[in-house]
């Protein structure tokens, strides 16, 4: 459904994706694991067509959107949804007019149609009674459910999540990735999800892919990624401060630099 | 040698940092010109922003009218000392405040109260990932933000600027009657027989341009920001620098043509 061929991105001369290569599969869950600032949203956006790739093509159901003008490209996006890391709701607006944004854009809808539609998207969130609320009365996982309702507004059928879990606490941790799996078993919806929650990972993913120094290092099914020896995968996936990815020592102390610290 | 080249370098830099800043300003203008084929559809996003910029900007503007009118009257009196009669204080402020003033300072101070909070509004929402949200939405925020807050701020600073000449207008009658003791009636005959409508004019034009400039360089401004909350707070300084310089240089080469 999304053919991802030979990325590659820089940002100020600095290499963040080499050379990704990637397929995602219609109607399942993949899951993009890697670190902190390995290029894991920069990948979405490429996906998104938000930037442009240096090198490389991204093909959405075989049509190269790299290439596109902006009113193709547009018509393109209204297959997606997109849940942003901190939900990227608008701050001037309520809850409503978040989610009825998009149809009073896209749509002729009438305004209390609209309504039924972001009431009934709350609802399945589990957040029926928000709907007149700002953004900033919202706590961090009511903002990312949110953030989740308005990106099915336009019934997408491919929906990207950025850290879906991370701030959150472990049950609201779960409730995200309920939905998650909810969406997708439900509406049939094809989900990417970027995450280094390892926890997540297991729960809700039908593939893993790796990024480590700019390409895929590991590409497979989550009991794959729990029988892999690369020893590379295996420090991030059991979340080891020492192995083969070494961390800045100035920041990072040993146990036992931290009790000669203290005394 | 090394030294002259050191400098060509860096003037050679900061040149093309410019020309390809006013390039994309000029992109920026370009598009929003093309959006204005949805000015209709959009006209709800319009009016808000004329309320927000033109309504709210009013208790600025009065303030800034009335010091205005009374600080040209009280100098030009001061000016005039011994040299001409009282009675011309009227019509020299009046035009004063007409064909530079009124235009000059409301678009200056609006610099900060309009260009300065655009840059600032849409830098917060770029850099909260808002904008990349409207793009993902398929909603074009050049359409969507830039496009209504350009129009309102080029239609709203001429009827500021009319609403600021007439305040300070009364500024220094105020304190042409109450201080200089010249009579109301020598005042309004006076200002009255050296009206030109032409001076109105030029003053409203300027304040289109400068009405534009500011609201151009405020989401032009806001658009590039990056770097968090401290790049927001980046962005506004700048947006206010830029276009205060930006009124003063286009007030410059607009003299040039109309007088
Ligand atoms: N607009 C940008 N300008 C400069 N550098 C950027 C930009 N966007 C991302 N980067 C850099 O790209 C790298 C990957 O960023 P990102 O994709 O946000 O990481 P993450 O995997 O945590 O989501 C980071 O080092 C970041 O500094
Ligand atoms: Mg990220």
């Amino acid at each position: 459904m999304i053919e991802l061929v030979h990325l590659n991105k820089s940002y100020d001369s600095k290499p963040v994706l080499r050379d990704v290569n990637m397929t995602i599969e219609r109607g399942k869950i993949t899951v993009i694991i890697g670190r902190s600032g390995c290029g894991k949203s920069v990948l979405l956006k490429l996906i998104l067509g938000l930037i442009k790739p240096d090198k490389g093509q991204v093909f959405v159901e075989g049509q190269e959107i790299t290439t596109m003008g902006q009113e193709e490209i547009y018509k393109i996006r209204r297959k997606f949804g997109m849940l942003f890391q901190n939900a990227a709701l608008f701050d001037s607006m309520t809850v409503e007019e978040n989610m009825a944004l998009p149809l009073i854009e896209h749509s002729d809808l009438p305004y209390d149609v609209i309504k039924k539609r972001v009431q009934e998207k709350l609802s399945m969130v589990g957040m029926p009674e928000v709907k007149d609320l700002k953004p900033a009365e919202l706590s961090g996982g009511m903002r990312k459910r949110v953030g989740l309702a308005r990106a099915l507004m336009m019934e997408p059928e491919i929906v990207l999540y950025d850290e879906p879990t991370t701030g959150l606490d472990p049950i609201m941790a779960d409730v995200i990735n309920n939905i998650v799996i909810g969406f997708n078993e439900n509406l049939g919806i094809t989900s990417i999800v970027v995450t280094h929650d390892m926890g997540s990972v297991y729960k809700i993913a039908d593939r893993v892919a790796m990024i480590q120094r700019g390409i895929v290092l590991f590409d497979g099914t989550p009991d794959a990624l729990k029988k892999t020896k690369d020893p590379v995968v295996r420090q991030f996936i059991e979340g080891k401060a020492e192995g083969p990815i070494k961390i800045n020592r100035e920041i990072i102390y040993t146990r036992k630099e931290q009790e000669e610290k203290l005394l | 040698m090394r030294m002259i080249y050191f400098v060509l370098h860096i003037i050679g830099k900061k040149a093309l940092k410019f020309i390809s800043e006013s390039g994309g300003a000029f992109i920026l203008v370009g598009k929003s010109l093309r959006s204005l084929s949805h000015l209709y559809k959009d006209r709800r996003l319009v009016i808000e922003q004329m309320l927000e910029i033109g309504v709210r900007s009013l208790p600025l503007v009065v303030t800034v009218g009335i010091f205005t009118g009374a600080v040209s009257a009280w100098q030009a009196a001061y000016q005039f000392q011994g040299i001409l009669p009282l009675s011309y204080v009227g019509p020299a402020t009046s035009k004063v405040i007409f064909i530079e003033l009124g235009p000059v300072l409301t678009a200056l101070v609006l610099a900060g109260r309009v260009g300065a909070s655009i840059a600032a509004e849409l830098g917060s929402m770029k850099v909260t990932e808002q904008i990349d949200a409207l793009e993902t939405l398929a909603i074009d925020p050049i359409r969507f933000l830039a496009m209504p807050r350009i129009v309102a701020a080029t239609t709203m600073m001429p009827i500021l600027v009319i609403f600021a000449d007439f305040i300070a207008l009364f500024g220094a009658f105020l304190v042409i009657n109450m201080l200089l003791h010249v009579s109301a009636e020598t005042f309004f005959n006076g200002v009255k027989s050296y009206f030109q409508v032409y001076d109105v004019i030029s003053g409203l034009l300027k304040a289109l341009v400068f009405g534009a400039t500011t609201s151009i360089a405020g989401c032009y401004i806001g658009f590039q920001t990056s770097g968090g909350a401290e790049g927001v707070g980046r962005s506004t300084i700048k947006a206010f620098v830029v276009s205060s310089a930006l009124i003063l240089m286009n007030d410059y080469i607009l003299a040039m043509f109309l007088f």
